[in-house]
C-alpha cells in the first residue's frame, strides 16, 4: 500500500505538483492554546481536557533560528487564543494530530495555522500529504516562489 | 468508594430494559458496494424518496475531491452515479460548491432531495435536487465561519439545518411549499445552553416542532451529557428553548476504543419521531446513543430513550438495543423511524465477534411502537464480513487514519431499512483497493420469516414455534402501515392424541388453515374456498375487493402491492412494506376440505398471532401491546391464556374481517369459541373424524423435510389426520423456502427522449432471507406492455440481468416494463415476475 501511495504521489506531483494522500474530515472541539512548543506542537486546554496537539501534514525546523522564528509565528497566531481543533487522529505518542483554525467569520478570515506557517516558508509540507484540494502544496509553492524562510536561498535549509 | 462504584454499575446494568426477543429474525440481503472507488469513502448518509420506495440517494466523504454520490432506482440493489467520477461538489458545474465533507441528506414528500455538507471554505452548503440526485441547484451557503457537523431534516413544510458554529449549536430553517419551492432561510438562531456541544442530530415532529440533540463536552473520554433543545413552533416566532439534559453517557466526544483507536468515537446521539398517526405513540421522539457502562472499559452499548413531549422529559431506564454478552464494543449507532408504521430501526457497528474487539460488522434491529417501551427484535448481523477500522489511508508519515469516521447512515421507509457504512471487508469482491481501504457498503434490511403451517404450527416473526388450534378467523400479522393478514382456522375432528406441543405443553384438539385474507394497499384480497361451502376440489377462489379474479404471469398490480401466482397453485402477495406472503393450498379429499400453508417472508410487521413475543411473555403481544406474562405453571391456565384470552383478543370481528362471505354468513359462522377442546374426545357435531395414520408411516412420508421442527410438525399432522397430503405441503414449503425468488426491475430513465438509450436492470433474489448458496441463476425476459423485448438475458453472478435499448424503439408515450425470471434447469430456484414499472418516452 505504501508503494501504491508512493506511485500515486509521484504521479500526482508530476501532474499537478500536489500529493495524493489528502487530509480528511475532522471532528471539532475548541480550546485555548496555552503553550506553543514548536511550530508543529501546541498545548490546547478545552476546559475539561488538555491536549497535546500536533499540526497535521507539516514539518518545521527542529532547531536553529528558523525553528524559533516558526515557533514565534505560530505563537503570534494562536498563543492565548481560542481556536478550533479539527481532529484527524491520535498518534502513537498520544498527540492529537489536527488542523488548527483561528476563530473568524466573513469579516475576519479564518486562518489555518498549518497552512499559514507553510505559506510563510517556516515549515515544509510532509511528503505524501496534502489537504483535500492541494492547499498545502500551493502554500509551499507560494513560499518557494517568494523565497521565504526555508526557501530563502537557492539551497533550502 | 470501589464498592459504591460497583454498586452503581450493577444498578445501571439491572435497570436497563433488555427486551430483545429470542431468535434473530432481522435479516439483510447480500451486501452491496455502492462506491467501488479507489481510495476511501466513509461517513456516509442515505435517504429514501418518501414517494417512491425504489429510489435512494447516498453520499459519503471522499478521500479526494468532492463527495461520493450515488443513486438507486431499484431499492438499493444497483447504484448509478450523477457524474462519471462518482462525486459531486468537486468543482464541476451544477454539482454544488466545493466540498470538504460531512454529508447529511433529507428527502421531502414534495420530491426535494436536500444535500447539506461542509464546504471547503469553512461554510455549510445546502444544495437541492428535484430529479432524485441527478442534478443539483444551490440553495444556500452559511458562513464562512468555524463550522462542523451539519445535520438537515425536513418535515411539516420546512427544511431545518443545525450545525456547530464557533463552539455552539446554531440553526436556520426555511419553508418548503413544493418541488423546488424553498423559501428564504430565517435568521441564524443560537441554540441556548449549547456552548461546547456538538456531534448530534436533528428531527422535526409531525406537528412541526424542531428538536436538536448534541453532546457536551466535545472533548475527553467521558463522562458527558446529551442535551436536547426544542423549537416548539418551528418556523414561528419562537426560538429554541433551554437545553434539557436527556441522558448522561460515559462515551466522551473523543473516546478511544480498540476499533477506533486513532479516530475515537463520540456518543453519536440520534433522533427520530414516530410519524404514523395510527401509531399508539404518534409523536413519540426516540433518542439513540452510545453508553460505556463502566467508563473506559471499551464495552460500549447502544441505548434508546424516548420522550412523549418533544424532548422535555425522557424515559428512564433506557432500552438496551444490542443483545450480545460479549463485553465488546457497539458504536456509531443510527436511528430511523418508518413514517408509515412508527416502527424504528437502529443499526450500528458491532465488534461482538472480534476477539481483539477491533473489527466490526454492521448490525441492526427493529422495534414496534405498540408497547409502552419499544421492544427490539433480536439483533440481525447485516454486514457479510468483518471490516477493519483501518481503511481511511495508508499510515504514511504525518497521516492518521480517521477509520470509520464519525457516523454512518440509515434510511427506513416502507418496511425496508437501508444502512450504509464504511467497510474494508471486500466481501463483494469489487473494492478496487481490496481490503486496504473503505468502500461504502449498504444492504436492505427487513423483518422476519413467519409461518402458520399444517394444523396450525405457528412460527412467530421472532422465531418462536408454538401450536395454535383455536377455530375461527384471526389477525395473523399486521403492521401499523395498514398491511394485514388474516387466516381462518377450521376445526378437525380426530381420534388420535399425538401428545403435547413442546412449547405450550398442551395436547389439545386440532384445526387447519382453510382461508386467507389480506389488506394490500387500499385493496382487500381473499383466497378461500367456494363461498357456498360445497366442497370444490377445483381450486381456491381469489377475489380482489370481492370480485373473482384470475391472475396472469406478472400477477396483478394493486398500486401499493401485488398478487401473483406462486408454485403449487398458490398465490404470493407482495405488500408495499416489503412483506411477501406465500399461500400454498391442498385439497383433503376424504374430508372435503382445503388446507393451507401460510408463509411470510421479509416482514417488518410485528403484531398478531405470528407477531413478536411480548417482553416478559410466552406469547405474542395482545392488540393493545400488553403482555399475558410468563408461561403459567398450570396447564389449565396455559389453555385459558392461549385458547381463550389470546385467541379472543386476536379474533376478527364483523367490522374488521377482510374475508368474503356468502349471503347469510359472517365471521361468526366460522367461529368455534370452545375449540380446541382441552381434552379428547375431539368430536364435532358434523363430519366424521379423521382416521389417524401409523406414526412410522408418517415419518417415512415426512423424511425429506429437512428442518427438524417442520419434520416433527409434518409427522404430527400426517399422524393425527391420516392425510398424506400434509407431507406434500411441507415439501412444497421447503422448496419455496429454498428457492422462491423475487424479481425487481429498474430503469435508468423514467422519462426518456427518443435519442436516449434506456437501460433496464432486473435483479432476482431469494424471497426467503438466509438461503444457502449463491444468487439465482437462469434468464430474465424483459417485457414492455406485456410483450417480449428482445431475447432472454442471462443473469450474472449477482443475479442481475441488464438490457439496453434505444428509446426510439418504443412509441412516444407511456409504457410499462416488467421482467419474468426463468430459473436454470435443475436449480432450486423458482420462477417469478416483477412489478410493472412505468417509463415515458418523449419525442
Amino acid at each position: 500500500m505504501r508503494q501504491k501511495c508512493f506511485v500515486l504521489v509521484v504521479l500526482g506531483l508530476l501532474l499537478s505538483g500536489a500529493g495524493l494522500c489528502p487530509a480528511r474530515a475532522g471532528d471539532s472541539t475548541y480550546g485555548k492554546v496555552t503553550e506553543v512548543r514548536s511550530a508543529e506542537a501546541v498545548l490546547l486546554d478545552t476546559g475539561e481536557t488538555r491536549y497535546e496537539v500536533r499540526l497535521i501534514g507539516i514539518q518545521a525546523p527542529k532547531e536553529g533560528p528558523l525553528a524559533e522564528e516558526a515557533r514565534k509565528f505560530v505563537s503570534e497566531l494562536v498563543l492565548g487564543q481560542q481556536v478550533q481543533m479539527r481532529f484527524e487522529g491520535r498518534n502513537k505518542e498520544g498527540e492529537m494530530v489536527s488542523r488548527l483554525l483561528t476563530i473568524g467569520d466573513a469579516a475576519n478570515p479564518i486562518r489555518d495555522v498549518g497552512l499559514e506557517v507553510v505559506r510563510a516558508g517556516l515549515a515544509r509540507r510532509l511528503p505524501n500529504f496534502d489537504y483535500k484540494y492541494g492547499e498545502l502544496s500551493k502554500a509551499e509553492a507560494e513560499a518557494r516562489k517568494g523565497r521565504r524562510g526555508l526557501w530563502a536561498s537557492a539551497s533550502p535549509r | 468508594m470501589r464498592n459504591k462504584t460497583l454498586f452503581s454499575v450493577l444498578s445501571l446494568l439491572a435497570s436497563l430494559f433488555v427486551v430483545s426477543a429470542a431468535g434473530a429474525q432481522i435479516s439483510g440481503g447480500t451486501d452491496v458496494n455502492t462506491s467501488k472507488m479507489a481510495n476511501y469513502q466513509n461517513e456516509c448518509a442515505i435517504a429514501k424518496n418518501p414517494t417512491n420506495k425504489l429510489e435512494l440517494f447516498a453520499s459519503c466523504n471522499n478521500s479526494t475531491g468532492g463527495m461520493f454520490a450515488a443513486r438507486s432506482t431499484d431499492g438499493g440493489v444497483t447504484w448509478t452515479y450523477p457524474d462519471p467520477d462518482k462525486t459531486i461538489a468537486d468543482g464541476d458545474a451544477g454539482q454544488g460548491p466545493l466540498a470538504c465533507c460531512d454529508p447529511t441528506l433529507a428527502w421531502d414528500t414534495f420530491g426535494n432531495l436536500f444535500v447539506v455538507y461542509l464546504g471547503n471554505a469553512n461554510t455549510v452548503e445546502v444544495i437541492r435536487s428535484a430529479d432524485g440526485g441527478q442534478t443539483f441547484t444551490n440553495v444556500a451557503t452559511f458562513g464562512p465561519a468555524n463550522v462542523d457537523q451539519p445535520t438537515v431534516a425536513v418535515g411539516a413544510g420546512a427544511i431545518w439545518v443545525v450545525w456547530n458554529q464557533t463552539n455552539q449549536m446554531v440553526a436556520r430553517g426555511a419553508a418548503v411549499t413544493g418541488l423546488g419551492m424553498v423559501g428564504a432561510f430565517g435568521a441564524l438562531q443560537n441554540i441556548p445552553g449549547t456552548v461546547g456541544c456538538s456531534f448530534g442530530d436533528l428531527a422535526i415532529s409531525p406537528g412541526g416542532a424542531v428538536v436538536q440533540a448534541c453532546e457536551s463536552p466535545t472533548g475527553g473520554q467521558g463522562p458527558a451529557t446529551i442535551f436536547v433543545n426544542t423549537d416548539a413552533d418551528g418556523l414561528g416566532a419562537g426560538n429554541f428553548g433551554a437545553a434539557v439534559a436527556a441522558t448522561a453517557t460515559n462515551v466522551g466526544g473523543f473516546d478511544f476504543i480498540p476499533a477506533q483507536n486513532t479516530r475515537s468515537i463520540d456518543a453519536e446521539a440520534g433522533l427520530a419521531f414516530d410519524a404514523n398517526p395510527a401509531s399508539p405513540h404518534f409523536g413519540r421522539l426516540y433518542l439513540v446513543y452510545t453508553e460505556e457502562t463502566v467508563n473506559e472499559s471499551n464495552d460500549t452499548d447502544v441505548l434508546v430513550r424516548f420522550s412523549d413531549n418533544n424532548g422535555a422529559n425522557w424515559s428512564n431506564p433506557p432500552v438496551l438495543v444490542n443483545d450480545d454478552a460479549s463485553g465488546r464494543s457497539q458504536f456509531l449507532p443510527r436511528i430511523a423511524s418508518n413514517p408509515l408504521s412508527g416502527n424504528i430501526a437502529v443499526c450500528w457497528h458491532d465488534a461482538r465477534n472480534s476477539a481483539a474487539n477491533n473489527t466490526m460488522r454492521e448490525f441492526c434491529s427493529i422495534a414496534t411502537p405498540t408497547g409502552a417501551s419499544p421492544a427490539f427484535m433480536a439483533n440481525g448481523q447485516i454486514g457479510d464480513a468483518s471490516s477493519t477500522g483501518n481503511g481511511s489511508n495508508p499510515p504514511v508519515a504525518g497521516q492518521l487514519d480517521i477509520q470509520f469516521g464519525d457516523y454512518s447512515g440509515l434510511a427506513y421507509f416502507q418496511g425496508v431499512a437501508h444502512p450504509i457504512w464504511a467497510d474494508t471487508s471486500n466481501s463483494t469482491g469489487d473494492n478496487p483497493d481490496g481490503t486496504a481501504r473503505f468502500d461504502a457498503y449498504t444492504d436492505r434490511v427487513s423483518g422476519g420469516t413467519a409461518a402458520a403451517e399444517g394444523d396450525p404450527h405457528i412460527t412467530t416473526v421472532d422465531g418462536i414455534h408454538y401450536d395454535f388450534q383455536s377455530a375461527g378467523e384471526f389477525v395473523t400479522l399486521r403492521d401499523a402501515d395498514g398491511m394485514e393478514i388474516q387466516t381462518r382456522q377450521t376445526p378437525v375432528a380426530t381420534t388420535f392424541d399425538p401428545g403435547p406441543n413442546p412449547y405450550t405443553g398442551l395436547a389439545t384438539c386440532v384445526s387447519l388453515n382453510s382461508a386467507v385474507a389480506a389488506r394490500v394497499g387500499k385493496h382487500r384480497v381473499t383466497f378461500q374456498p367456494n363461498l357456498s361451502g360445497v366442497p370444490d376440489p377445483s381450486g381456491l377462489q381469489l377475489r380482489v375487493d370481492g370480485a373473482l379474479t384470475t391472475l396472469g404471469p406478472n400477477g396483478l398490480d394493486l398500486g401499493g402491492g401485488r398478487v401473483a401466482p406462486s408454485p403449487g397453485n398458490g398465490i404470493e402477495i407482495d405488500f408495499e412494506n416489503g412483506t411477501a406472503l406465500v399461500v400454498t393450498p391442498l385439497f383433503w379429499s376424504s374430508q372435503g376440505k382445503w388446507y393451507l400453508n401460510v408463509n411470510v417472508f421479509r416482514t417488518p410487521a410485528l403484531e398478531g398471532i405470528m407477531g413478536a413475543i411480548a417482553p416478559g411473555s410466552w406469547l405474542p403481544a395482545l392488540p393493545d401491546g400488553s403482555s399475558l406474562g410468563p408461561k403459567p405453571a398450570a396447564l389449565n391456565q396455559r389453555y385459558v391464556d392461549l385458547n381463550q384470552k389470546f385467541a379472543d383478543a386476536w379474533r376478527v370481528t364483523g367490522k374488521t374481517s377482510l374475508f368474503d362471505y356468502a349471503p347469510g354468513t359472517s365471521t361468526a359462522t366460522f367461529t368455534f369459541p370452545d375449540w380446541p377442546k382441552e381434552n379428547p374426545p375431539c368430536t364435532l357435531p358434523e363430519g366424521k373424524p379423521a382416521k389417524p395414520m401409523d406414526p412410522r408411516r408418517a415419518e417415512t412420508l415426512c423424511r425429506e423435510v429437512t428442518d427438524k421442527d417442520r419434520r416433527a410438525d409434518c409427522v404430527f399432522d400426517v399422524t393425527v389426520t391420516g392425510e398424506p397430503g400434509f407431507a406434500k405441503l411441507y415439501l412444497a414449503g421447503q422448496r419455496i423456502q429454498a428457492g422462491a425468488t423475487t424479481t425487481l426491475v429498474g430503469i435508468d430513465k423514467g422519462l426518456a427522449q427518443v435519442r436516449d438509450r434506456v437501460t433496464f436492470t432486473a435483479v432476482v433474489s431469494r424471497t426467503a432471507p438466509g438461503g444457502r448458496g449463491g444468487a439465482p441463476t437462469g434468464t430474465v425476459q424483459f417485457l414492455v406492455d406485456g410483450k417480449r423485448m428482445g431475447e432472454p438475458v442471462k443473469l450474472d453472478a449477482s443475479g442481475r440481468a441488464i438490457s439496453t435499448a434505444p428509446a426510439s424503439s418504443f412509441q412516444a408515450g407511456r409504457h410499462r416494463v416488467s421482467a419474468l425470471y426463468k430459473p436454470s434447469a435443475g436449480s432450486v430456484f423458482l420462477a417469478s415476475g416483477s412489478f410493472e414499472v412505468p417509463v415515458a418516452v418523449r419525442k
